[in-house]
C-alpha cells in the first residue's frame, strides 16, 4: 500500500516544486541561513503559513502577529484532519498496536502518498536557497511572495461570498495598514471571514 | 529582513511548526468523528480569501522594494497574475505571467 501511495503523490511534486524552489529563493534573500530555511520546511511543511509568516517578520511585525497569521492562514487544515478521519480512524497515540488491518494499510497508503510531496518539499527549498545567489539579478524578484499570494487566491474566487470577503479583506488591510502592530491584517482577516460567511448564510436563507 | 533578536527566527519556526502540527492533529488525534458547528465551519471556509488579499494589498499598493513608494509595474504585474489567474484558475501559470510582466516592465524602465 505504501507504494501505491507513492505512485498516487509523484504526479503532485509538479505543484510542489515551484513553490518549494521559490520559498527557498525568498528565505535566503530575506537572509535567512540554510538551516533556518529548512527548520522552516521540515517542521512547517505548509508554504502558505511559511511565505506569509516571513512576509510578516520581514515587515517589521511582531513574532505574535506573524505566527498568529501563519497559523489563521493553517486553520483549514483543521478540516482535512476531519475529513480524514473516516478513512483513517482516530489515530489517537498509543494506539498503534491494536489497529486494524484495513486502517493500518490506508495509514501506509497515506505515508507513501505524502512521502514524495514532502521529499521534493525541503529538496526544492534546499536547491532554492542554493540558487538564490545566481537569480537574485533577476529584477522584479523581490515581488515574487505578493505575487504568488494573489495567484493562489484566485481558484478560490469561485462564488460571490468567496469575492466580497477577498474585495473587505483588501480594503481593511488598505485601510488599517497604519495600524500598530500590523493589527490591521488581523482586523481584515477577520472582517472579510464575516463578510463571506454571512453572505453564504444569507444565500442558503433565500435559496 | 528587519533585525530580529537572537533566537526569535527559531521561536517563530518552532510555535508555527507546533500550532500548525496540532492543527492537523486535532481531528485525527483528538476530536475523532466530532463535527465542526456550522458556524465555525462556515467562517473557516473564508480564512484563505480573507488573509492573501489581506497580505497582498498593502504590499501591491507600498512595495517593500521601493521603500513603500507606489510604483505602477508592480501594480500591472500584480492586476497581471489576478486576471490571468482568474481566466485559467491555473496559479503557477498567473504566476508565471505576473513575475514575466515584471521582469519585462523591470528591463524597459532601464532602458
Amino acid at each position: 500500500m505504501f507504494w501505491e501511495g507513492v505512485r498516487d503523490g509523484t504526479p503532485f511534486i509538479v505543484m510542489v516544486g515551484p513553490f518549494a524552489l521559490l520559498f527557498g529563493v525568498v528565505a535566503a534573500e530575506l537572509g535567512l541561513s540554510l538551516a533556518e530555511t529548512l527548520g522552516f520546511s521540515t517542521l512547517v511543511i505548509a508554504g502558505a503559513a511559511q511565505f506569509a509568516t516571513l512576509e510578516l517578520l520581514d515587515a517589521g511585525a511582531p513574532v505574535s502577529v506573524a505566527v498568529g497569521t501563519g497559523l489563521a492562514v493553517n486553520l483549514r487544515m483543521a478540516l482535512y484532519s476531519a475529513s480524514l478521519v473516516p478513512y483513517l480512524g482516530a489515530l489517537a497515540l498509543l494506539r498503534f498496536q491494536g489497529r486494524e488491518e484495513p486502517q493500518a494499510s490506508r495509514l501506509a497508503y497515506y505515508a507513501g502518498a505524502a512521502a514524495p510531496i514532502c521529499g521534493i518539499w525541503i529538496l526544492a527549498c534546499a536547491l532554492g536557497a542554493q540558487a538564490q545567489s545566481t537569480v537574485a539579478a533577476v529584477p522584479g524578484l523581490d515581488f515574487a511572495v505578493p505575487l504568488t499570494f494573489l495567484a493562489m487566491v484566485t481558484p478560490m474566487l469561485k462564488d460571490w461570498p468567496s469575492v466580497a470577503a477577498a474585495v473587505v479583506a483588501m480594503g481593511l488591510a488598505i485601510l488599517g495598514h497604519q495600524l500598530p502592530l500590523n493589527s490591521g491584517m488581523l482586523l481584515a482577516v477577520a472582517g472579510g471571514m464575516v463578510t463571506g460567511a454571512t453572505l453564504e448564510g444569507r444565500r442558503e436563507a433565500h435559496g | 529582513m528587519a533585525e530580529l533578536a537572537p533566537g526569535t527566527l527559531w521561536f517563530t519556526i518552532a510555535a508555527l511548526g507546533l500550532g500548525t502540527y496540532l492543527i492537523r492533529f486535532s481531528f485525527l488525534g483528538f476530536l475523532g468523528g466530532r463535527t465542526l458547528p456550522p458556524l465555525a465551519l462556515r467562517l473557516l471556509r473564508y480564512v484563505p480569501v480573507a488573509v492573501f488579499p489581506a497580505l497582498v494589498a498593502p504590499q501591491v499598493l507600498w512595495p517593500t522594494a521601493t521603500g513603500g513608494e507606489f510604483d505602477a509595474p508592480r501594480l500591472l504585474a500584480a492586476l497581471c497574475t489576478l486576471l490571468v489567474g482568474l481566466w485559467r484558475r491555473n496559479v503557477l501559470l498567473a504566476l508565471g505571467a505576473g513575475l514575466g510582466l515584471l521582469l519585462v516592465l523591470e528591463l524597459l524602465r532601464g532602458l
